[in-house]
């Protein structure tokens, strides 16, 4: 009966758990994963303090933490509050969107190659955005959004469609998430030629990815839509675990996993879209941030939370970086994300193996 | 007392019809092993007691219920599966396995009671995997690994356990060692086993009652000893042998001759000169 291990484990277990329970509430809690979202906290919150120092008018960290914690002189105020404040929370929900989003694609789709950028849902809904910009003239700060999920949601549709008939697994996806970006990059770049010159300068400073030129209302699109969405999304994350054991055994478990999946997946593309329509397309952190998530987790899946929280605290620093790297010359962030997210993604590919397996 | 009442049941893929006009009737508290040569369509039959598959026509009938009536956590509450070579992703524990057993009974708030630890922990001790409980599954070997997925199934409390080809890529030992755990479970607890298995001598050792199918429609079903016969394996497998009884259990024992062909063609005197 006892058989000895193929091989023995060499220090790799995945974290202790505890068990967390209060009233009706029930969890087991990992500590490991509870370290890495406090670590990531503290970080993101070192960015933060750090992002809103620089600038024209360059601020001490403590200057910035007496405003934050409603003090500091008036001068500072308006710096840190009515100048910087916008650009930071902007660069934490898109951040902790994009993460969040690309932890979910990952885990459901059960490929490490996936996210919503590579499957062009990033671009779907870039072309529906600058659709609506070029389209109908410059909207309303809900009418971009709406059409950039629209076009999100059409790239995604668009996706699984191809996938049903040329297989799901591994380079496939990232093949036809290429192919379907190039589609609606083509749109996009169509719908700029046939754009009026005020259209085409909005889209194009748009388009680049960037937090800058942008304000409280955008940042306020981006929480609701967080919002909404974690709403949906805390009960359909608890099934993850099960749907991540494949399709038959989550519904021996009593799941229905298509349902489960295609709520996830629609959860991800909004906010996805959302994202996109409000700061331009941030590329590469929806890939990055669910693999950082999981690797300092040790655990077999980001946690959406722990990836979340990475995801804001990636952006932030890109943008601090997009910001002070060249100054005064501006970078856009998703310069930044990209210098650092294609070296990542060519790693993952070259490491081969471990992304992949489903 | 019946397990599953199969009523004329038909499944197709397309035009092909994997499942034709099958009617059956398995067993409570009994190990029931459905063999079959490759195609045959006990994968089909599996996953249509499982409600995996919808039937083209017929019904499945739990006790006296229609399967696809019943609510689906409610069923997953009565009835485990083990699907053909599950997939779990790096570096998932065991016990992380094993906890998702619960999910027929949890909410999604209420992840850990701790009545679901104890039958967690009840599960691993059962199959023996208590010391291991912590260690991700693919530093197991395949036997304890296959372990850990009937104690995922056990989890779920259920009184019948289905499972698909349990023994698949496994070494001999292990697939032993596989069979022992699910048959004591069985043993201990009257649980109601049904298993597609592809290796028949395994099927004779282990089980008490036996499904022989082919090309969509079970030829032979009733007690092992009946349905284990050379005619059998003939019909069904194509293979000529003979059964004897095992000299410890005296279940049978199938010592196979050959291929029906090559038998025929070694027993033919060969022409000299």
């Amino acid at each position: 009966m006892s058989v000895l291990p193929a091989r023995m484990p060499r220090g790799r277990r995945s974290g202790a758990r505890v068990p967390v329970r209060v009233g009706p509430v029930s969890a087991r809690v990992s500590l490991r994963t509870v370290l890495v979202s406090a670590l990531a906290v503290v970080t993101t919150g070192v960015v933060v303090v750090l992002a809103l120092t620089a600038g024209d008018y360059p601020l001490s960290p403590g200057q910035v933490v007496a405003v934050l914690l409603g003090g500091g002189d008036a001068g500072a105020r308006l710096v840190v509050i009515d100048l910087r404040l916008a650009r930071v929370v902007l660069g934490l929900l898109a951040g902790a969107m994009l993460g969040v989003a690309g932890a979910i694609v990952q885990t459901t789709t059960r490929n490490g190659l996936a996210s919503p950028d590579l499957l062009g849902v990033t671009a779907g809904a870039g072309a529906g955005a600058v659709a609506m910009l070029v389209l109908t003239g410059p909207g309303t700060v809900l009418a971009t959004p709406v059409a950039a999920l629209l076009g999100g949601l059409a790239a995604a549709a668009l996706v699984a469609l191809l996938l049903r008939y040329a297989g799901s697994t591994g380079l496939q996806v990232l093949l036809v998430g290429v192919g379907v970006s190039a589609f609606f990059g083509g749109l996009t770049s169509w719908l700029l030629l046939v754009a009026s010159i005020d259209d085409l300068a909005r889209a194009n400073v748009w388009l680049t990815g960037s937090l800058g030129e942008r304000g409280a209302a955008e940042a306020t699109v981006l929480a609701v839509t967080l919002a909404v969405t974690a709403v949906v999304l805390v009960p359909l994350a608890a099934r993850l675990p099960a749907l991540e054991l494949g399709r038959d055994v989550a519904a021996a478990l009593g799941h229905r996993p298509a349902r489960a999946e295609a709520g996830l997946l629609l959860c991800a593309v909004a906010l996805t879209s959302a994202t996109v329509a409000m700061v331009g397309p941030i590329g590469f952190v929806a890939l990055v941030a669910p693999h950082l998530a999981r690797m300092a987790s040790g655990a077999p899946r980001a946690s959406l939370v722990v990836s979340g929280l990475v995801g804001a605290a990636v952006v932030t620093a890109s943008d601090l970086v997009a910001r002070v790297a060249f100054a005064p010359l501006l970078l856009p962030t998703g310069a930044v994300t990209a210098a650092v997210g294609a070296p990542f993604l060519i790693w993952l590919l070259v490491l081969g193996r471990k992304g992949f397996t489903s | 007392m019946t397990a599953f009442h199969i009523d004329s049941l038909t499944v197709r893929f397309g035009e092909r019809a994997a499942l034709d006009d099958v009617t059956l009737t398995l067993p409570r508290h009994t190990v029931t092993a459905i063999v079959g040569p490759n195609g045959c369509g006990k994968s089909t039959l599996l996953r249509s007691l499982a409600r995996l598959l919808r039937p083209t026509q017929g019904r499945v009938l739990l006790g006296d219920e229609d399967v696809s009536g019943i609510d689906r956590r409610d069923f997953a509450r009565r009835v485990a599966l083990l699907p053909q070579g599950p997939q779990a992703p790096d570096n998932l524990s065991v016990i992380d396995l094993v906890a998702r057993g619960r999910d027929p009974y949890r909410r999604w708030f209420d992840q850990w009671s701790r009545p679901d630890e104890d039958i967690v922990t009840d599960a691993l001790r059962r199959t023996g995997l208590e010391d291991v409980a912590d260690r991700p599954l693919e530093t197991l070997s395949g036997g304890q690994r296959q372990r850990a997925w009937v104690a995922l199934a056990l989890a779920q409390r259920t009184d019948i356990l289905l499972l698909d080809e349990p023994t698949t890529y496994l070494d001999l030992a292990h697939q032993l060692d596989v069979l022992d755990t699910v048959t004591e479970l069985h043993r201990r607890d009257g649980v109601t086993v049904v298993m597609v298995l592809h290796d028949l001598s395994l099927a004779a050792r282990y089980a008490d009652h036996v499904v022989a199918m082919r090309s969509g429609g079970v030829v032979e079903a009733g007690p092992v000893a009946e349905v284990i016969t050379p005619a059998m394996l003939r019909a069904v497998f194509d293979v000529e042998a003979q059964i004897v009884p095992d000299p410890d259990t005296g279940r049978p024992l199938i010592v196979p001759r050959g291929g029906a062909h090559t038998w025929r063609t070694v027993t033919q005197p060969v022409p000299v000169g």
